[in-house]
């Protein structure tokens, strides 16, 4: 033999041994996370591969069975995963089976191209056993077999109801925008109105301003025109409240002229008003210096004016009697204040 | 009662230099039925150096109360009938070529009085009116390169009537600002008109005669200036301009899209002087309210501009004026 056939024999050689290497290190599998299962119950199907990375791969592509008994409920993506030189492939599908008995998964044929070649060759998984069980029932136990159970209550979860939840807000926010618009836009009315604290009558208004007023002396210090603002400023308050005349957008002559029809006001008492009121006026606006029994006299008038003007509520006879001891001493104070007033 | 002396000494005062009021009243009224408040107007408008624009329908003795003050008054007194070919020179003056000094004569016109009525102001044209009111603001006329100041009292008063208005030229507002005053003329009542029937059918025309002088006029607007107005007056003054301009401010939302543009610091100013020459009037050394109330119409009627809006609901500015007045609170 010569040393070139030798050669070419070694070359041979060598290239058959590293062709089985190869082959060797491609590995199939098929298996079921169970083997035994009960009618209708789902498991896994997987088929795994592990093959060098310059060797390509083919799986079997099922339609909706692997085989007439078991029935395909989904197929997940291939999961592939590198460890050194090798490359892992699984096929996952969610099986199921309605039909007992004990089955035999055939072989899964795959197509592998090996590196360099055009052909490619066959190869199979192995087969997998496995067996769907039905319930066992005992005979024995008359109340085994039991009628179908309602539909399980599942409780409501938030992701449920956000969509109604949140359509309905959206609807309640839209309704109250429109109605916001109309009321405030086109009918321009107020759209929140304070509901009103039922008010105080006009003389115990005055009255309280009025103590406040004397309490505060202000004449006495020196400030004769505040004294008579604030002054005019309660009893043009008090005509408004308790006779409906706007006193405060009014001037003197103006409040005169109104109060002239309002028969609750006795005629002294509309020119006691009218004189109290130009004699503020003249402090107010003239500089005038009114005399101390002056700003007294004032003072004592609008009391006057407010007490004989006040509007005498009607109360029932309990409360009248449940108020009468109040009201006796009550009234002995005002009587007392009112004579020293007067 | 005691008052602070210079009050005091104030309203006696008034009470000396204002009785004139009433020997011009009583020479009006003899000539004048009725319209006090124009005779008012014009009296205020005289004290407070302030020019007065009437309006009203033809036949209701606008002209005719001009010249009765006029003729009360010892002052010159001119009358310039408005028309559309009237030229400022017409008003003003101009400059004559003398052909005899071979110089440029200066040829003063009508403006150049005491009173001056413009009658029918709204129809001349634009440059008239304007070459007018640059005058009346400013008191003083330029003729050719000459400036030439208009004698004191100056007072022009100027008329106009609200319908025909074809071939009129209506006043801009920031011309009609220049008038202190505008007021309405009204109808005169029953058993006026029946006398004014009665005066005009008698043998002779009543005349009024002369009562002043001009320096009794400058004499009593100084009076007037002294008249005392309070701050708290003052501040009702300042409120119910500020209400012209931001009604929402007061309560007044309504009035909102109803006022283009609101009263100017003029108006503040001419409703001050025109309060103190009314409370004048009432011989009065202070101004209490119900004179700002008074005068407040004829200051403002012509300072509001209503929007398209306030025209289409009918709103006039009297009405405007009216909802502020009794919305401002009276100090």
């Amino acid at each position: 033999m010569s040393k070139t056939t030798k050669i070419y024999l070694l070359l041979l050689l060598s290239a058959v041994l590293m062709g089985n290497t190869i082959k060797a290190q491609v590995t199939l599998e098929a298996k079921m996370d169970t083997n035994i299962m009960l009618i209708g119950d789902q498991t896994y199907y997987r088929i795994k591969a592990s093959f060098p990375k310059d060797v390509n791969v083919e799986f079997p592509i099922f339609a909706d069975t692997i085989i007439g008994e078991l029935e395909i409920l989904e197929h997940f993506k291939y999961d592939t995963t590198y460890e050194n030189d090798l490359v892992h492939v699984e096929q996952k599908m969610l099986v199921t089976s309605f039909d007992s008995g004990w089955y035999e998964l055939p072989p899964a044929k795959m197509q592998i191209i090996w590196p360099n070649s055009i052909e490619a060759d066959s190869a199979k998984t192995n087969p997998v056993y496995f067996g769907v069980m039905t319930m066992q029932l005992d005979s024995a136990n008359p109340n085994a077999i039991t009628d179908i159970k309602a539909p399980m209550e599942a409780p409501v979860i938030f992701k449920e109801v956000a969509p109604f939840a949140f359509g309905g807000l959206l609807a309640l926010l839209l309704a109250f925008i429109t109605w916001y618009v109309y009321k405030r836009f086109v009918k321009k009315e107020p759209v929140f109105v304070k509901k009103e604290a039922p008010k105080e009558p006009a003389h115990i208004i005055a009255f309280r301003e009025l103590d406040h007023l004397r309490e505060a002396k202000i004449w006495q210090s020196g400030d004769t025109k505040e004294y008579y603002s604030r002054l005019t400023d309660i009893v043009r308050t008090y005509i408004e409240d308790r006779f409906g005349v706007l006193a405060m957008e009014l001037t003197t002559g103006e409040i005169i002229q109104m109060i002239k029809p309002i028969k609750d006001i006795s005629p002294d008492a509309k020119d006691s008003l009218k004189g109290m009121l130009q004699l503020a006026d003249l402090v107010k606006f003239a500089k005038g210096a009114a005399m101390a029994d002056e700003n007294e006299r004032s003072m004592r008038f609008a009391y006057e004016f407010v007490e004989r003007t006040k509007v005498v509520e009607q109360e029932s006879s309990e409360e009248v009697e449940e108020d009468s001891s109040q009201q006796s001493s009550a009234g002995s104070l005002q009587s007392e204040e009112g004579s020293k007033k007067l | 009662m005691s008052q602070t002396v210079d009050i005091k000494e104030l309203n006696e005062k008034i009470q000396r230099e204002s009785s004139f009021v009433d020997m011009i009243n009583i020479e009006m009224n003899k000539v004048i039925v009725g319209q006090k408040s124009l005779v008012e107007s014009l009296l205020i408008g005289l004290l407070s150096d302030g020019h007065v624009l009437l309006e009203g329908l033809p036949g209701l003795a606008k002209t005719l109360a001009i010249n009765t003050l006029a003729t009360t008054i010892d002052a010159d007194f001119s009358r310039i009938q408005f028309t559309p070919d009237l030229l400022p020179a017409d008003v003003l003056g101009t400059m004559i070529y003398s052909q005899k000094n071979e110089e440029f004569n200066v040829k003063k016109g009508p403006i150049f009085s005491n009173f001056v009525l413009a009658d029918e102001i709204n129809r001349a044209p634009a440059k008239v009116q304007s070459a007018l009111l640059e005058a009346m603001q400013e008191k003083q006329v330029t003729i050719g390169d000459e400036t030439f100041k208009l004698e004191k009292p100056f007072l022009v008063l100027a008329t106009q009537n609200p319908i025909e208005q074809e071939g009129t030229y209506p006043l801009p507002e920031a011309q009609v600002d220049r008038f202190m005053l505008k007021t309405i003329i009204n109808y005169p009542k029953k058993e006026e008109e029946q006398l004014i029937v009665r005066q005009n059918i008698a043998k002779e025309f009543p005349t009024a005669n002369k009562v002043l002088t001009k320096d009794d006029i400058i004499k009593a607007r100084d009076v007037v200036k002294e008249v005392y107005m309070d701050e708290k007056i003052e501040k009702y003054i300042v409120d119910i301009v500020f209400a012209t301009r931001y009604p929402d401010n007061y309560g007044l939302e309504k009035l909102k899209d109803m006022i283009s543009f609101g009263g100017s610091p003029r108006a503040s100013i001419n409703l001050s002087k025109a309060a103190k020459a009314y409370a004048f009037i009432k011989r009065r050394g202070y101004v209490i309210p119900e004179d700002v109330r008074a005068v407040c119409y004829d200051v403002l009627r012509h300072r509001i501009g209503l929007t398209y809006q306030a025209e289409a609901e009918n709103i006039t500015s009297e009405g405007i004026i009216s909802e502020i007045l009794n919305t401002v609170e009276v100090p």
